[in-house]
């Protein structure tokens, strides 16, 4: 444990059109509009809980974020968690941004969470995650290691093979 | 207030990950200033920061840029704004300034009277911000 206790609140992205990255937050992932700050930055997340902050760019005709495998400095993706922890939750939400027609960029089990990445409308790589069970990490000298594929899993086709193993998880 | 999407909820935001051109430099500076430990480097130069690995299991992810990767102005480009983090321990923030003042980085302090907030950016000019109340 480090010596100052931290947690993530929230990012701040730059919008070329905060009207539809609003709308796009909202459909995507439920975030209600919590107000705006001192900057005039709209607030957004759940339960009266700021996760979001959305401002309006000056030249929305400016580039877009770089992104993977791309090159570049800068975010490469920020992550939300959901919640209950199960893989049911994740393939809620995988159906869920399917129907929206939401640009899928990759779905991967990283061994500590269940993954999937996706682009909002200015192409910033947003990940929403499930925990997995903390005993599985913990048998792992590498908890963050594994990058396989999880596209059959969330689609229905098979389940995920550590779940097996934690099917309390499921 | 539209039709709340069915099946999961977001429980909270979990992490940055971001792309340096010395990512040993910048998980170092974090840990030095902030406080951060260093749960599990990888392979690919890749640094997994977080205060409480059992609270979360990284909140901040430094790798490397690829060759090729060019600087973004982050005041004004559209994309990435800033990551903001709560202090959740009472020194912690002042702890922080100190940190930050002695090793010559710029910051801005905001106080109210709920609230106190520090900004800086760091070697790759990638804004944060930390927050307490007050």
């Amino acid at each position: 444990m480090s010596d100052t206790l931290l947690r993530t609140t929230r990012v701040t992205l730059r919008a070329s059109d905060i009207g539809r990255s609003v709308k796009f937050y909202e459909d995507v992932f439920g975030f209600d509009q919590l107000g705006k700050d001192g900057t005039g930055r709209t607030l957004m997340g759940t339960d009266g809980i700021v996760m979001l902050a959305l401002e309006q760019a000056k030249d929305p005709t400016g580039a877009r974020p770089a992104v993977e495998p791309q090159p570049f400095i800068g975010m490469e993706h920020f992550a939300f968690e959901l919640e209950p922890d199960s893989f049911e939750v994740l393939r809620a939400f995988w159906r869920h941004i399917n129907a929206l027609g939401v640009e899928i960029h990759h779905c991967v089990d990283h061994i500590i969470t269940n993954s999937i990445y996706f682009l909002d409308p200015d192409r910033n790589l947003i990940e929403a995650y499930i925990n997995c069970p903390k005993e599985r990490a913990r048998e792992l000298e590498h908890p963050y290691g594994s990058l396989e594929a999880l596209d059959d899993a969330l689609a229905g086709k098979c389940q995920p093979a550590w779940l097996k193993d934690y099917p309390h998880a499921k | 207030m539209g039709k709340k999407p069915e099946g999961f909820k977001v429980r909270k935001a979990g992490h940055l990950v971001i792309r340096v051109k010395d990512p040993a430099a910048t998980a170092a500076f974090f840990q030095e200033v902030v406080g951060f430990n260093r749960k599990g480097v990888l392979q690919r130069g890749m640094h997994f920061l977080t205060s409480d690995f059992e609270d979360n299991h990284h909140m901040l992810l430094v790798r490397p840029a690829k060759d090729g990767a060019e600087e973004r102005d982050f005041r004004s480009a559209i994309g990435f704004a800033g990551v903001t983090y709560e202090i959740t321990d009472a020194d912690g923030f002042d702890r922080i300034i100190d940190r930050l003042n002695a090793r010559g980085v710029g910051v801005l302090v905001d106080e109210d009277d709920t609230r106190r907030s520090l900004r800086f950016r760091d070697e790759d000019g990638l804004p944060y911000e930390f927050w307490c109340k007050a």
